[in-house]
């Protein structure tokens, strides 16, 4: 073993390097250069450098620094100084700590997996359910505020009426929920429907110039009414911000990565909310004395366009698709779910006395005698 | 050997073997001028293999020998020796392995789901450590001394900071006037001086290099005058002011840049860019606004070339096709690896900065005083939280 190790010095008072010899005992180290000694205690010396293969030793002592580049003057100075073994460590063996790569990324990805499908789920079920619904309407109401600046209502009577009628009859076969249902019809060509928490559902006019009859509306605000109804909403919007914050922690990341995760799921369900929001909701169609294959055909509807995709109507059906996924699966399920239902009941023609084609067509009428008129007035 | 006073042409013979190092200073009796001799070069004594290193190690010989005044450098000149030659080209070595990257990277993650975060800033700084670790100029490698305690506690404050200055006009929006959001704007639009020149300013007062500190003398305010000087005269001018923002804005950040109680200066000149920029500018259309690379790399470039550290001069050698392979291989490298290549990415970055950029001229150390910088970890912790990356 070397008695004498060749180090640079540094005072910490300039940028100067000193070339000094460096002798080890078991309490102290002693430093000797050109005209030069000094004693540093090994209590009050730390170690910043030197951990890492091929990286040389750097000792500090307040202001004062020491470079070895020798890599075995660690293990020296454990040998001499085994009282102070815990303050100075030498490069970790590199074949030993390489197995932990896949080993932090298994156990990493396990436990982001475990949070992801398990804990989440379950905490923000859980939490979901101690949301009062006043703080669930507030929510909903701003969410709702931001798509109606974005995009115009439609002001048709007609729709407005029926859906109310629809809302009615709904609403009065679920009863005890301390929500406030409201309807928002808009102007937009997307074939999609939202539920926002604490009683919002929008509806866009795309989706109700695609339905040939009011059950199917039923059928679709039915849906929507139970996904506020079991909080889904609540949950996932929860969900978002506990995946973001998972993501965050994950990644070291607390912008990017979140924000990007948080836009990613911006009112979409899992799969297992929508089954559970189709199955409740065909029972509450049967029970408010409504024909539940009037969501059935909207589903088959859709399934139809699936297929014959590319054609111009596919594009905007994607939409819904998209937050709605696996349409055929859904249908057969549904369709399982009715079968177990005794086929016995009765149901009640829905809005009998008003013209459906009239009511459908109303919102897009509306958009085309205003372009009408805004062009008369250019004219 | 003979050797000769470059100021007086005082020449002496010494005896080579007393010489120490194979470069050092001498001071000559006569003038006292100081100036570097070498050893005759069959004496020289290789004490690495890398012909970079060994030129790390001459110069870091000349360095000390300035300083501690050995016997060899009290020699006395004599007429006849061979003129001075001309200093080497320094090179900026980067000996850090991707794997062990990884290594702290994936560990870091692991801690970080683990403790819901927090570990995340300790894991910074270990990274951080290890590449300033790994990273040697003039024969002497960086340190850095931040801790993940502070880059916490400055990440705690941002998050404050950023809550207040968003909470106010919010607030006036939904009880005064929605206009009131639109605030928004301005206020992030002055925070920004502050937050770059605090992420600045805190990253160089944690960097320690052979026995000194670097330290970050501008302000916030000078800067902000600056920003907005250059933001409106840009829009004004549908960006042609460009060039001289450009300038403006290195003249700033380089000229205030200090190595101890030494500074860095810039003198680069918006007339000498203002060519290129608008060829740059005609051309982004025709070329999908890739000539901005090779016009960002002709600028690195230049303003390396325009940068000097006391008598220290720095050259930047890649060309726009090199700044264009090295972006799409890192983009590759990613994207085929869904991210874990990261590591790499990093590397191929220090690598490609080290491998372009080169050094000429001494530093005189011994003039150089250790001037500590106490900079806040908030700048540092406002630039993480607003996703704004202030690189070296």
């Amino acid at each position: 073993m070397k008695l004498f190790w060749k180090a640079h010095y540094y005072d910490g008072k300039t940028a100067e390097r000193h070339e000094v010899e460096l002798t080890v005992s078991p309490e102290s180290l002693s430093v000797k250069g050109e005209g030069f000694a000094a004693t540093w205690p090994l209590s009050e010396t730390g170690q910043t450098q030197g951990f890492n293969k091929g990286e040389p030793v750097r000792l500090e002592r307040g202001r004062e620094a020491i470079v070895v580049d020798d890599p075995e003057f660690i293990r020296c100075l454990c040998e001499v100084a085994p009282g102070h073994r815990k303050r100075f460590a030498g490069p970790e063996r590199t074949r030993k700590t390489l197995f932990i790569i896949p080993a932090a990324l298994a156990l990493t990805a396990l436990i982001v997996a475990g949070v992801y499908f398990w804990a989440i789920p379950k905490s923000t079920a859980y939490a979901a359910q101690k949301v009062p619904p006043s703080v669930e309407d507030r929510l909903g109401q701003s969410m709702i505020k931001g798509i109606t600046d974005a995009v115009p209502q439609c002001e048709s009577p007609e729709l407005a009426e029926a859906a109310e009628t629809i809302l009615k009859r709904l609403e009065a076969a679920a009863p005890g929920h301390p929500y406030e249902f409201r309807v928002y019809a808009l102007e937009s060509p997307a074939v999609n429907a939202l539920a926002a928490p604490g009683g919002h559902i929008v509806l866009f006019s795309g989706l109700i110039e695609s339905m040939e009859t009011p059950e199917e509306l039923a059928g679709v605000m039915a849906h929507e009414m139970q996904h506020i109804l079991l909080k889904h909403s609540t949950q996932s919007m929860l969900r978002e911000l506990s995946t973001g914050l998972l993501l965050a922690a994950a990644f070291g990341d607390f912008n990017g990565i979140s924000s990007a995760a948080g836009t990613l799921g911006s009112l979409s369900y899992s799969r297992e909310f929508e089954d559970e929001a189709d199955r409740l909701g065909a029972d509450l169609l049967v029970e408010s004395g409504t024909d539940p294959q009037g969501l059935i055909t909207f589903f088959e509807r859709l399934w139809e366009c699936e297929c014959k995709k590319k054609k111009s109507r596919a594009e905007t059906l994607l939409s819904y698709l998209s937050t709605h996924p696996s349409t055929l699966a859904r249908i057969e399920s549904l369709k399982a779910h009715l079968e177990t239902r005794p086929a016995t009941e009765k149901f009640e023609p829905l809005l009998p006395e008003t013209d459906w084609e009239k009511v459908k067509s109303s919102c897009s009428q509306i958009e085309t005698e205003k372009e009408h008129s805004e062009q008369g007035k250019a004219g | 050997m003979r050797i000769s006073c470059p100021e007086c042409r005082f020449e002496k013979d010494i005896d080579p073997q007393t010489l120490k190092f194979q470069t050092t200073t001498a001071t000559c009796p006569k003038c006292s001028h100081k100036f570097h001799i070498s050893k005759p070069e069959p004496e020289k004594k290789e004490e690495r293999t890398v012909p970079l290193e060994a030129n790390a190690m001459k110069e870091n010989a000349a360095g000390k020998g300035t300083a501690v005044q050995a016997p060899g450098a009290k020699v006395i000149p004599l007429p006849g020796a061979k003129p001075r030659q001309p200093a080497p080209a320094q090179k900026v070595s980067f000996h850090g392995k991707s794997l062990t990257l990884l290594r702290l990277y994936v560990v870091s993650n692991l801690l970080s789901v683990l403790t819901l975060g927090v570990y995340h800033f300790w894991g910074k700084v270990k990274i951080r450590k290890y590449l300033y670790g790994s990273t040697e100029i003039f024969g002497e490698r960086l340190s850095f001394s931040g801790t993940g305690k502070e880059l916490f506690l400055g990440w705690l404050k941002a998050m404050l900071i950023i809550a207040v200055v968003l909470s106010v006009p919010n607030a006036l929006a939904s009880f005064v006037h929605p206009a009131f959001g639109l605030l928004i704007i301005p206020i992030m639009f002055a925070l920004l001086p502050a937050v770059l020149v605090g992420a600045w300013r805190y990253k160089l007062s944690r960097t320690h290099w052979h026995g000194a500190s670097f330290s970050f003398s501008g302000t916030a305010k000078e800067f902000m005058k600056i920003h907005i000087k250059g933001t409106l005269l840009s829009l004004v001018t549908l960006g042609l002011y460009g060039p001289y923002f450009h300038a403006e804005k290195e003249r700033f950040w380089r000229g205030n840049s200090n190595f101890g109680t030494g500074s860095f200066s810039y003198d680069g000149k918006a007339g000498d860019i203002r060519k290129d920029f608008l060829k740059a500018w005609l051309l982004t259309i025709p070329t999908l606004g890739l000539c901005w690379l090779w016009y960002s790399a002709k600028v690195a470039r230049y303003d390396w070339q325009h940068t000097n550290f006391g008598s220290l001069r720095f050259s930047f050698d890649a060309t726009g096709r090199q700044l264009f392979s090295f972006l799409a291989g890192n983009m590759l490298l990613l994207f085929l690896s869904f991210g874990l290549a990261y590591p790499w990415v990093v590397v191929r970055g220090i690598n490609y900065f080290s491998r372009h950029m080169a050094m000429k001229g001494e530093i005189d150390f011994a003039g150089i005083a250790h001037a500590p910088q106490s900079a806040k970890a908030v700048g540092e912790g406002l630039a993480g939280v607003l996703d704004i990356d202030v690189a070296m």
